[in-house]
């Protein structure tokens, strides 16, 4: 799965077309809509925001788990040194993209299930969009647990199937993963590693839903003014039909590790 | 026929009739996105059910009825588990859709008009349906003011409507301009100046539209799959929600009484 998964981001993070869509960012997730977000690249940015709120400070040092091709590391220069930033990626592609974009951070090749890293090293850690890729979920969250320091915090974004989904199977999410469903039992997981103050919130409609609408927006424009053709033009349509029906709940969740006594 | 009629004809005639579509609705003629609860199984079972949850809105499903933009006759089909055929009176601008609701139920009235030139006497029917069709109607408000002149006395209008946000609305081919309406206060208030009383407006969005294009798109990787459709037919009805998706804001449950009596009793 790992050589599948990096195979896709590999590809689709560099094609032309989707970089002009995320406003040649090199951002690649879905993002935060509010209601004067007008356009992808804005809307990225304000799911970091919403993630880095959770922080009780953005100060010290932070993991950026998964951290794609670097433009959430890039905007966290908005906040912290280059020193203090650390990223990891399966791929070593988009690793190359990161450390040519911020030199003086860290980019390392590293399983999110099996960080190298000592215990207490980073006083917040962030993940958008892939904690549901990894070997598994709960193994990554313990890893976090052990790698933050005392009172530190992690925020990521996550997403729980349909049960229909969980049936039909979805390679992109690991199948341990993909069991998980409901709201109270993924809370439980927080809490069973050790964190406390875990927030989960709901972020279908403002993530999820928003960016279909949006994505839809910016596409029919394009088809009209005849930038992409109907079979381009339907098969995004396609692409983004059969993501649809496997999509239940997209989280925002923020949590602490315990002050130690 | 204006323009916009003739195109809105065209699209429903086309697609009120296609294989796949007619498949999916379980070959009941209903063409529209359904009410979802968590036990609604598939898209007729929840046509159904947006039908009941407009019929709640009536004092009582008794009298005559009319069904504004009948479609192929699904809901005046659905309307005889209460009304007697002679009570039922529906009104479509499509002469092959309303040969199709004549065939079905021939002992109802089905005419050719415009919804927003309605011709009928004042105080003619008990209640008014009107499932999914108001904001193609030139236009809404004109709709309003006809729907409550032949109302009864004390009788209820019940409807469905879809919101589209102001980007969707200028890119729609199928609405008469003006049609915008940004946020649900303004919407009641349409209702009010027309002299609605007990005024009720449901967002549903969530349970009609959401429900109807999750279930679709469900329906059709599933179709997709077992190899029942080609890619090209997936990607075909994908565009046709994608587009939707683009422009929805709101889908609405509306419910409005006409005054009991112009006079009040001394």
């Amino acid at each position: 799965m790992t050589a599948r998964m990096n195979r896709f981001y590999d590809d689709r993070m560099y094609v032309d077309r989707l970089r002009k869509y995320y406003g040649n960012s090199d951002f690649f997730n879905y993002g935060y809509w509010d209601e004067d977000t007008f356009d992808q690249k804005a809307a990225c940015e304000n799911l970091l925001e919403k993630l880095l709120s959770f922080f009780p400070s953005q100060s010290g040092k932070i993991l950026d788990v998964a951290c794609g091709k670097g433009a959430s590391s890039e905007y966290l220069l908005k906040y912290y040194n280059p020193q203090d930033i650390t990223g990891i990626n399966i791929s070593e592609k988009q690793l190359a993209t990161c450390k040519e974009k911020i030199p003086e951070a860290t980019f390392l090749l590293m399983d999110a299930a099996k960080l190298e890293f000592e215990d207490d090293s980073f006083d917040n850690i962030l993940c958008v969009e892939a904690v549901f890729h990894f070997n598994t979920r709960e193994r990554f969250l313990r890893e976090a647990y052990r790698v933050l320091k005392p009172g530190g915090c992690l925020a990521l974004t996550d997403i729980l199937l349909t049960k229909w989904g969980v049936q039909q199977g979805l390679w992109w999410i690991d199948a341990n993963n993909a069991l998980l469903t409901h709201l109270i039992a993924y809370e439980k997981i927080y809490r069973r590693t050790g964190f406390v103050q875990v927030d989960i919130l709901d972020a279908t409609k403002a993530c999820w839903d928003d960016h279909c609408m949006n994505l839809g927006r910016f596409c029919y424009d394009k088809l009209m003014a005849g930038e992409i053709d109907k079979k381009i033009y339907s098969e995004i349509a396609g692409r983004i039909f059969r993501i649809i029906p496997f999509i239940n709940y997209y989280l925002l969740v923020g949590a602490r590790k315990v002050i130690t006594e | 026929m204006s323009k916009i009629t003739s195109r809105i004809n065209r699209h429903y005639d086309q697609v009120m009739y296609s294989e796949y579509r007619n498949k999916y609705y379980g070959d009941s003629d209903f063409f529209n996105y359904g009410y979802w609860g968590s036990k609604t199984l598939d898209q007729k079972a929840a046509c159904e059910n947006l039908i009941e949850e407009l019929l709640s809105f009536f004092p009582s499903k008794t009298g005559n009825i009319l069904d504004v933009a009948c479609g192929k006759g699904a809901t005046a089909n659905y309307l005889l588990k209460y009304y007697k055929p002679q009570d039922i009176t529906g009104i479509n601008i499509s002469e092959k859709q309303l040969a199709t609701c004549r065939a079905k139920i021939p002992e109802a009235t089905f005419l050719l008009m415009d919804a927003a030139k309605l011709e009928f006497g004042d105080n003619s029917f008990n209640n008014i349906l009107c499932v999914e069709a108001v904001f193609h109607f030139d236009t809404r408000e004109r709709f309003l003011h006809e729907a409550y002149r032949v109302l009864k006395p004390g009788g209820c209008l019940a409807l469905t409507d879809i919101l589209l946000t102001k980007w969707g609305e200028q890119k729609n081919p199928f609405r008469p301009s003006g049609g915008f309406v940004g946020n649900l206060e303004d919407y009641k208030r349409i209702y009010q100046r027309v002299g609605f009383k007990g005024v009720e407006v449901i967002d549903a969005t969530k349970e009609c539209w959401q429900g109807c294009y999750k279930n679709l798109a469900r329906y059709s990787y599933e179709k997709l799959m077992v190899g029942e459709i080609d890619i090209n037919i997936f990607n075909e009805v994908a565009m046709n929600i994608f587009r939707k998706l683009s422009a929805t804001q709101y889908y609405l449950l509306a419910g409005a009484t006409k005054k009991n009596s112009e006079k009040m009793s001394a």
